[in-house]
């Protein structure tokens, strides 16, 4: 996988998810991104190789690829689909 | 009696009855006699038992045969081929469409062998071999089963042969013995090697030392924590994320059945194996895990760190 999905944190930081390929991107991040929480995805190289400032990363969420729905709507989802 | 006898016809000019034949041996109600127009009947001890009708079929047993060969009784009754030598008997069709063996009653159709019931499609078309009273489409009873693959692939196949219903069709493959339904696999010589029991637990001896319940891995990854984060391999795992320096969360595919598993973790950075390192939260129930590396007391990227979850 050449792209993550990042979003941003409670306490302002940001949380970068790397997917293993089990599950389309877009799914991942519907996923494993919490609820409501808007996410943008981008590229391997957009994101620092150097983490000695981890805590201290930044990015603009201005214009988001979408928001999660978050674990339990998720596997809710797939429980529904499964019933039909 | 006017009999004719002329160079034409023959003999002729009398019809004859079962009891008393036209033609005629000297067993005076035993013979050949015309019971109707275009009909040769045959009868022994003044009873028909045979005839040929107008329409070329041939009663054994009945004056109305239905097709070309009728054999009736009002008890048992059979036809029989037999050979007193070494050759085989057969049943042979030749037909350019397809033969049938057909029971047209609402009965069982049964195949024997040396004077027994081996095999039979019930009135409802499922097939029993070796059981009377299969329980099913195909049933085998009272032995084992061998199928040969050849050079097939596989010997046995499931399947269906029309389209789908829908995309959620299963196959399955189960025990149906109510009394011992587990589902065990053995080798040529009946020796057990892996049981699915009916409470879904998988048994096998792989190097165990006997056949035991198998708990396997529900969830694993390997991943790089430093740089750029990367997956080197995963099983179960949709992703995992970055949360900040030594905190990862692992987000299952498939969800936990419970809380109740267990997390295993590790993690070394550069060669130097990591203490500390502990699974923080695995409260979060059936869809994430939250994975803290400690090295000392600082949240340290692990070169290495190594997740699985067993349950």
């Amino acid at each position: 996988m050449t792209q993550r999905i990042i979003y941003p944190t409670q306490d302002g930081g940001v949380a970068i998810i790397i997917p293993t390929g089990e599950l389309p991107l877009e799914e991942v991040a519907r996923k494993d991104v919490p609820a409501g929480v808007q996410f943008k995805i981008v590229d391997t190289t957009e994101v620092p190789e150097d983490r000695t400032f981890r805590s201290a990363w930044e990015a603009d969420f201005s214009n988001p690829s979408g928001h999660g729905v978050g674990h339990d709507a998720w596997f809710a989802e797939q429980a529904a689909k499964e019933e039909v | 009696m006017a009999i004719t006898i002329n160079g034409t016809t023959g003999i002729s000019g009398v019809d004859g009855s079962a009891g008393t034949p036209a033609v005629q041996g000297t067993d005076s109600n035993t013979g050949v006699f015309f019971p109707a127009a275009d009909t040769i009947a045959f009868a022994e001890g003044g009873a028909e038992v045979m005839r040929i009708d107008s329409s070329g079929n041939v009663g054994i047993g009945t004056t109305s045969p239905i097709s070309k060969l009728e054999v009736k009784a009002a008890g048992f009754v059979a036809a029989s081929i037999s050979s007193d030598s070494t050759s085989e008997t057969q049943l042979r069709f030749y037909t350019n469409t397809a033969a049938r063996i057909s029971q047209q009653a609402n009965q069982a159709l049964i195949f024997d062998t040396n004077a027994t019931e081996r095999m039979r499609i019930d009135s409802s078309g499922n097939v029993g071999i070796g059981t009377s009273s299969p329980q099913g489409k195909f049933n085998v009873g009272g032995g084992r089963s061998v199928f040969g693959a050849n050079s097939e692939t596989y010997s046995i196949g499931v399947g269906y042969t029309q389209a789908r219903v829908n995309s959620g069709q299963t196959y399955y493959i189960g025990a149906t013995d109510s009394a011992t339904p587990d589902l065990v696999f053995s080798n040529a010589a009946g020796t057990e090697r892996m049981r699915l029991d009916t409470s879904g637990n998988l048994l096998f001896n792989s190097g165990y030392g006997s056949v035991a319940t198998a708990y396997g891995c529900r969830a694993w990854v390997n991943f790089n924590g430093t740089g750029t984060v990367a997956i080197r391999a995963s099983g179960n795992v949709s992703s995992i994320t970055d949360v900040g320096t030594g905190q990862y969360t692992v987000n299952f595919t498939t969800a936990m059945p419970d809380v109740n598993y267990s997390a295993q973790v590790n993690a070394r950075v550069a060669g130097v194996i990591t203490t500390g390192v502990a699974a923080y939260d695995v409260t979060n129930t059936t869809s994430a895990l939250f994975v803290v590396t400690y090295s000392t007391t600082t949240a340290v990227d692990c070169t290495y760190v190594n997740v699985a979850i067993f349950r």
